[in-house]
């Protein structure tokens, strides 16, 4: 009875859109690791500042506007992340570099609690997406439909971006044999450059999609990150079709224990990291950026 | 030998010294100079969001108590102390207030499990603590203790004040979503009582944990619907709720929603129209009757440039029966001032009410109000009872130890 209920249309497809935003998010947090090898802890943070951003440009002008210049700005601050920290500190141990990011994340969120307040804010889906459809017989919110086609469309993108361009080529190169790749010509700061500002876009874009579909407040960047590690981890670090494969698990495990486990849901996700850690410690993907 | 009996000498000379020293701050905040009090707030997780209210309600009170003279010649004030929200943070930051900020009496954002997890701890401590935010029932029954005292009305009152309401609802099946912690939890098994001592069913009570951002699931779950729906979710959670239910068109389903500290005064502008219609216990608002009371409301609008909530008015009560207590012990010793409030007999914005000696619990009115779009297309409360404290309060519990 319990089993018949985690498997209805309406609880699949909170599922699923669970795991789109989580794979927007896990694919930029992997990418820069892929590439730059650095676990970047802001990450959540950025996605913060995302949904504050998307949460301003929305009420001046509308949620379709936010949803192309949040991610642009976004990447832009990727530039400065790439310029000002990263490369400088290249050279560095991944301790070091990882501290930096978390201490960019305690920077961000205070900075975000001055500007924007402390209180939630409400961001309501645009009016073309406001109501509900008839989901195979149940009436289901459009807006998480449009978060589910939002969130796989992207990474359908992303793909076809890895395997088909010239740049997407030399970023699996890169992140797979970085000496090699950069004998062989390949420019790997102007790569790097590009892949961090994806990264930190994508944070941006899910920041964006996640203020009608949760609340925009303070703990937004600290509970995601935390997911969204354990996405990267279980999907296996640097690899996004592991990610992506991760978040769809990570998106159902949570679903089926809220209905059928309540009070031991929430440890489900870590309950899947630890499974996962024991049978296949370098994750479900097959490796970096594949 | 003669080196051993120095050193002696010498410890037992020096030992009085420091604990003269560790007990100073404490000792010379209780006799002269400001009266400190200690307030906790929390500084992450879904109750972060509305720290900054409460400090300034807080703020605010202190500050009129301080114009209006302080008491015994002395002013108030106010020490700040913040953490992550765990009852071991409350605990640890409730400990510093107490021995090193030299405070007499603690307030704040105490959840049920920080109060259940600080009773025991008091009187070690020396500190009163005058509840303003913790809801569970525990607290004036086997939990009672010394230096415990409450303004804030506990679970079992909203339950009592939402008895009419499921009378005149006619609602037979009821839903319950909660959140799963003391508060939560506690208040849907008293609702779950209630509703069964009337002949009703409870067919689904869900919990979701704090700090939850997609209640999809839950939600999905509630759309199979009862007669009638309990919302007991607070801050953001709350919030997040509202506004995911409005997606899914859930409470169209339902003949009535019902909210304890879901639809509150403070979120309201924040819901929007997401709980339009809900009718939420509410303890106070500005417009209750009383010239302590309005007076009370413009001095706050005037100092904080904003109006009170029932938070800020719980906040105000607490350090008007402070006062009192310091004003009738003739001194802030915490021991003192515990014994001056047991039945003290209080005038506060409330009207005057009681702070029962039985088991240190106000005796101050609770009220149910809807949310309805007012006349300046703006929602607000529309105050549909409110009864008094002598109505309303059970007798004091049997369990309840505080001598």
């Amino acid at each position: 009875m319990d089993l018949l209920r985690a498997f209805d249309v309406a609880q699949l497809a909170n599922a699923l859109a669970l795991a789109s935003l989580l794979t927007i998010l896990a694919s930029g947090l992997a990418l820069i690791f892929g590439l730059r090898d650095v676990m970047n802890f802001a990450h959540g943070a950025l996605y913060m500042l995302g949904a504050y951003l998307g949460f301003s440009v929305s009420k001046a002008l509308n949620f379709w506007a936010a949803l192309v210049i949040v991610p642009l700005l976004l990447a832009l601050l990727g530039v400065v992340f790439e310029l000002a920290v990263l490369r400088p500190l290249q050279k560095r141990s991944h301790m070091d570099v990882a501290l930096v990011t978390f201490g960019l994340a305690l920077v961000i969120g205070p900075a975000v609690h001055k500007v924007w307040g402390t209180i939630p804010l409400a961001v309501e889906a645009p009016a073309a997406l406001a109501g509900s459809v008839q989901l195979l017989g149940t009436q289901y919110p459009a807006y998480r439909l449009f978060l589910i086609a939002a969130g796989f469309s992207t990474c359908v993108a992303l793909a076809a971006w890895l395997k088909w361009t010239r740049s997407g080529m030399h970023t699996r190169a890169v992140s797979q044999q970085p000496h090699v790749a950069r004998m062989m010509g390949v420019n790997t700061d102007r790569l790097s450059l590009l892949v961090v500002c994806l990264g930190t876009g994508f944070a941006g874009l899910a920041g964006v999609l996640a203020g009608p579909y949760l609340s925009v407040d303070p703990g937004m960047g600290a509970t995601i990150l935390i997911s969204c590690l354990i996405v990267v981890v279980v999907g296996g670090l640097g690899s996004i079709g592991g990610a992506i494969a991760a978040a769809v698990v990570y998106g159902f495990i949570q679903v089926i224990g809220t209905v059928m486990f309540p009070s031991v849901a929430v440890l489900a996700p870590y309950l899947l990291l630890f499974i996962v850690l024991l049978w296949r410690p370098q994750g479900l993907g097959r490796g970096r950026v594949s | 030998m003669l080196k051993t009996r120095r050193l002696l000498t010498l410890a037992a000379c020096v030992a009085p010294a420091l604990a003269l020293l560790g007990a100073a701050p404490q000792a010379l905040a209780q006799g002269s100079g400001p009266i400190k009090i200690g307030l906790l707030t929390i500084d992450s997780g879904p109750f972060a969001t509305y720290a900054s209210l409460v400090e300034q309600g807080a703020r605010t009170g202190v500050d009129i108590l301080n114009a209006e003279g302080g008491a015994l010649g002395r002013k108030f004030e106010l020490v700040v102390q913040s953490h992550s929200g765990s009852p071991a943070a409350a605990v640890a930051a409730a400990t510093k207030l107490a021995q090193q900020g030299g405070v007499s009496m603690i307030s704040g954002q105490t959840l049920s499990s920080h109060s259940l997890a600080l009773v025991p701890k008091l009187e070690q401590l020396n500190v009163l603590l005058i509840d303003t935010y913790a809801q569970s029932n525990e607290l004036m029954t086997k939990s009672c203790a010394p230096n415990y005292f409450r303004v804030n009305t506990p679970d079992a009152l909203t339950t009592r004040m939402m008895q009419d309401y499921v009378k005149q609802s006619g609602a037979k099946t009821w839903n319950l979503i909660s959140a799963d912690y003391a508060a939560g939890q506690s208040f849907s098994k008293a609702f779950g009582e209630l509703v069964q001592g009337m002949g009703g069913t409870v067919q689904q009570s869900l919990f979701a944990p704090m700090g939850t951002s997609d209640f999809g699931s839950q939600i999905s779950q509630l759309s199979k619907p009862a007669d009638a729906l309990v919302v007991t979710l607070f801050m953001s959670d709350g919030q997040s709720f509202a506004k995911q239910q409005k997606q899914f068109g859930l409470f169209d389903k339902y003949k009535a929603v019902i909210g304890n500290g879901f639809a509150t005064d403070f979120q309201l502008e924040a819901h929007g129209d997401n709980v339009l219609g809900v009718v939420n216990s509410l303890s106070w608002t500005p417009e209750l009757p009383g010239a302590r009371n309005a007076q009370y409301v413009k001095e706050f609008t005037a100092r904080a440039n904003r109006r009170p909530f029932y938070t800020d008015a719980d906040m105000m009560a607490a350090l008007e029966v402070f006062r009192a207590g310091v004003v009738k012990a003739g001194s802030s010793d915490p021991a003192a001032v515990r014994k001056a409030m047991e039945g003290l007999k209080v005038p506060t914005i409330f009207g005057t009410v009681e702070m029962r000696a039985a088991d240190h619990h106000l005796i101050r009115q609770h009220g149910m109000a809807q949310v309805v779009k007012g006349a300046n297309g703006k929602n607000e409360f529309v105050m549909k009872v409110v009864k008094s404290g002598p109505e309303i309060y059970p007798a004091p519990s049997p369990e309840c130890k505080v001598q």
